[in-house]
């Protein structure tokens, strides 16, 4: 019998197929490999199916189940009863890992020492969810913690699970206190383990976490009223009812006292206890600490002490966030200096902007957060060329970046140069380059680029006039030459060629966005290129390669320009130009060749004969 | 009237060494029923007669506690307070005309004079000041042979083993660790007593100390915390 797994991670999904993919990932791109990957996806419509079967087929996801369930927790328990390992995390759809070395890091930890578990921090837009009592308490504590941070013994989980009624919302909260009641050693690591989803949970929904909470206050103190139930989740929520918590901690249910304690010290560390004047702080630490030193019992106060620590230490997060978003605002001033610097030069020496010569082309890019404050960058440097293009597109998905309000000042002024910014109701990463405007494609040749690089100012140039002479080819500024060995078969992605050019277009090389990639009129529009099932199954995280096997599938070759040549290629990057990227898992970890591989198959389906004529079509390259 | 004289430091604590116009001195203050105060210096001590105007009656005891734990009203006890002189590093120490009870003999020094008869006022029950001065004022010399005088007066009237562990500062040390720890144990239920009475107190007090720490931290910490809702 095989071993089990030190971890068990446990995705639970539903119809949120692109949050799945960030999830996966992360899961992926775990250096510690110790673990079995769980999808239990409730009966979804979406795609979801086609990206479980992309990371089976990759062996990431060791098992999974797709039928419908009464709800998350129900899916989770659901999970719980299919894992096998150890150690259980669940991180749903749109949970990310912080680090690829959080496994590696609590496996240590849970090994070195003897734990039931080990509970870390969340993270989601610079609020951290920074637990801190290692007790029973914490059912009341701080009404909450990140899940996606915990990982707990498989089978002390298996004797608590999750409370499935309908209207739970904080089913986990409930079960990680009753682990502590139960006496778990689970051990709290002041380290953000886990980002959370930015898309709203069921915890979003205030109105109904709110009986939900109601529900276990009254339920695991048994003293304690309706009313009083709701003063303290107003308390919790608005800071609301200061005597009302006076009143609880002097009660004579010592527990109660206690845990109410706890929570009104916590609470009074969120951000929505600002609304406490001086006194009030005062005086509800001084009850709290009252009610905590009632027995003169050393050990009750200890808790205290680790709430100090930690929210010295969550402070010290924030402020290395603060650090590092002025860092970034300071790399992009002194790089926007440099940028005017050169576009000032390029001005004088050639015909940019309203001097270059029109062209029919249309560009689509995409961008994200971590880009956001660079972007405008790349996209400067597209509309200083000699070339103009005849549109600018930008796509961001407004479950990431929610309006224009939310877009710096230099971006938004882009938007008077002809700039069109575009939000899309969900990301679906880099598809967004042209999954929603595919369709202008079926006028104009279509040009995709990425956000991070400062195109030079021939660049357009180059695409166009390739575009001119090969009017049905891709044409890519860098491009790779697919690797054949001496059997034919296609090696791995790191062993190919990079930077290069042929003499004519050709269906060995692969264009990549980086230099920036024109495809010719109907090439996108073609509903095969879109279609979402395939995109999951083959190339999640490679739009690259999956145009690529687009082309393949119907013998469209790829132009590669002067400037695909390792001397030429070099263009400029932004300052966050690392943030995101998808370097790590794509080429050092191989991704690509699993894609490239599901491709090739997938192209084999449509056209048999492609291997052989992509054999035929080789030159040697110069 | 003030009456004042300065004698050498070594003069004050050596034996036989009591200065003839000391008697003057005496008479002085309890002629004008003043004060009798003697406060140590790093090479002399200085023994003047004041006036008592708002202290009348009262020991008045000028130093600083040993921790910053101790407060006059931890030593309400009079068993407690026959510790008094280990826990409060005396540098002066005032007696009212009304408490000089003993004048001592001859062959004893000066420094016997007033720590005996600070004794028996303790054994009275006197109310007594503490008033705290800087460390600097203090001079450490001065009140270890202080309480050197007075271990010894306090070891011949109670007969108890645990005052005859090693040398007088060992036992002085002893005796200070004791308001904390229970090391000693005392035949005597009266210094027993005082002993228990002061730990429980300093155990409150104590208490009362981490309490306060972990409050400011609290709000320390908090204020930190909250610069980061500002922005």
């Amino acid at each position: 019998m095989k071993t089990p797994p030190l971890f068990s991670i446990i995705t639970v999904t539903r119809n949120d197929v692109w949050s799945l993919t960030k999830t996966a990932r992360s899961v992926f791109q775990q250096v510690c490999t110790d673990f079995e990957y769980i999808i239990v996806d409730g009966a979804s419509e979406d795609s979801t199916l086609s990206l479980v079967d992309f990371w089976k087929i990759q062996g990431l996801v060791t098992k999974s189940v797709s039928e419908k369930d009464t709800g998350v927790y129900n899916a989770m328990n659901k999970g719980l009863k299919m894992a096998r390992g150890q150690f259980v995390c669940f991180l749903n759809a749109s949970d990310v890992f912080a680090d690829d070395d959080v496994l590696e890091k609590v496996g240590r930890l849970v090994q070195d020492r003897v734990l039931d578990g080990i509970l870390g921090w969340g993270e989601l837009n610079d609020q951290i969810w920074a637990s801190w009592i290692e007790d029973e308490a914490f059912k009341m504590a701080s009404l909450g913690f990140c899940h996606q941070a915990l990982f707990a013994r498989r089978t002390l989980l298996l004797e608590q699970q999750f409370d499935e009624r309908p209207f739970k919302t904080d089913s986990d909260t409930r079960q990680l206190g009753q682990l502590y009641e139960h006496g778990a050693q689970i051990s709290i690591l002041p380290e953000v383990l886990a980002l959370r989803g930015g898309e709203p949970g069921i915890s979003a929904d205030l109105e109904r976490t709110r009986i939900s909470i109601n529900c276990t206050l009254i339920e695991e103190y048994p003293g304690l009223s309706d009313a009083q139930a709701e003063q303290i989740i107003d308390f919790r929520r608005k800071c609301t009812g200061v005597g009302n918590m006076l009143a609880l901690m002097a009660q004579p249910d010592e527990r109660l006292a206690r845990h109410v304690a706890y929570m009104v010290l916590d609470t009074l560390f969120q951000k929505a206890s600002k609304v406490f004047d001086k006194t009030q702080v005062e005086t509800l630490t001084d009850k709290a600490l009252e009610v905590l030193d009632a027995d003169g019992n050393a050990d009750a106060l200890q808790p205290v002490e680790q709430l100090i620590c930690a929210q010295a230490r969550r402070a010290g997060f924030l402020n290395d966030n603060d650090v590092a978003r002025d860092d970034l605002d300071r790399a992009v001033s002194k790089f926007q200096g440099e940028e005017e610097g050169r576009i000032k030069k390029v001005r004088a020496a050639l015909p940019v902007g309203d001097k270059a010569t029109s062209s029919s082309m249309v560009i689509s890019l995409t961008s994200f957060p971590a880009r956001i404050k660079t972007v405008h960058f790349a996209i400067r440097s597209l509309m200083e060329q000699t070339c103009r293009p005849k549109e600018i597109h930008l796509w961001l998905g407004r479950d990431e970046i929610p309006g224009r309000n939310w877009l710096p000042g230099r971006l938004r002024e882009l938007e008077e140069r002809g700039l069109q910014i575009h939000f899309a109701d969900r990301t679906v990463h880099q598809y967004d380059k042209f999954m929603h405007n595919a369709a202008l494609n079926g006028d104009d040749p279509f040009v995709i680029v990425d956000d991070d690089v400062i195109y030079p100012p021939q660049a357009l140039e180059h695409l166009f006039k390739a575009h001119q002479e090969y009017p049905d080819a891709v044409i890519g500024n860098r491009c790779h030459r697919i690797g054949v060995g001496k059997d034919g078969t296609i090696v791995s992605y790191k062993d190919w060629k990079r930077e290069q050019r042929m003499p004519r277009p050709s269906l060995q090389l692969l264009p990549t966005g980086a230099g920036g990639v024109l495809y010719p009129v109907g090439f996108l529009s073609d509903a095969m290129v879109t279609n979402v099932d395939d995109i999951l199954s083959c190339a999640p995280y490679a739009d690259d390669i999956w145009l690529k096997a687009t082309a393949l599938a119907r013998a469209i070759p790829t132009m590669a320009t002067a400037l695909s040549h390792g001397a030429d290629w070099y263009h400029r990057y932004t300052p966050s130009m690392w943030a995101g990227t998808l370097q790590y898992a794509n080429v050092e970890r191989g991704l690509n060749d699993t894609q490239i591989g599901q491709c090739l198959e997938w192209v084999a389906r449509i056209r048999p004969d492609w291997h052989a004529e992509m054999l035929k079509d080789g030159v040697d390259g110069v | 009237m003030a009456f004042e004289m300065e004698i050498p430091y070594r003069a004050f604590f050596a034996a036989e060494e009591r200065p003839a116009d000391f008697q003057d001195l005496l008479h002085a203050c309890f002629d004008t029923r003043g004060e009798l105060r003697a406060t140590i210096a790093p090479d002399h001590v200085r023994l003047e007669v004041l006036d008592q105007v708002n202290n009348a009656g009262k020991l008045r005891l000028s130093g600083c506690w040993r921790a910053p734990d101790f407060q006059p009203d931890d030593l309400e006890s009079l068993a407690a307070k026959l510790t008094l002189p280990f826990l409060f590093k005396i540098a002066a120490v005032g007696l009212p005309h009304s408490q000089i009870y003993t004048l001592g003999h001859d062959h004893r020094p000066l420094a016997d004079f007033f720590m005996r008869n600070l004794f028996l006022a303790i054994c009275r029950d006197v109310a007594t000041t503490c008033e705290t001065i800087t460390t600097a004022a203090a001079v450490a010399q001065g009140v270890s042979d202080f309480q050197r005088q007075y271990f010894s007066i306090l070891k011949a009237t109670f007969d108890e083993p645990a005052l005859e562990q090693g040398s007088a500062n060992d036992a002085i040390g002893f005796i200070q660790a004791n308001a904390y720890l229970p090391i000693l144990n005392f035949n005597n239920p009266l210094l027993q007593h005082g002993a228990q009475h002061l730990r429980f107190i300093l155990s409150k007090r104590g208490e009362h100390s981490r309490i306060g720490h972990l409050k400011s931290q609290v709000l320390e910490a908090r204020e930190k915390m909250l610069v980061h809702f500002d922005t």
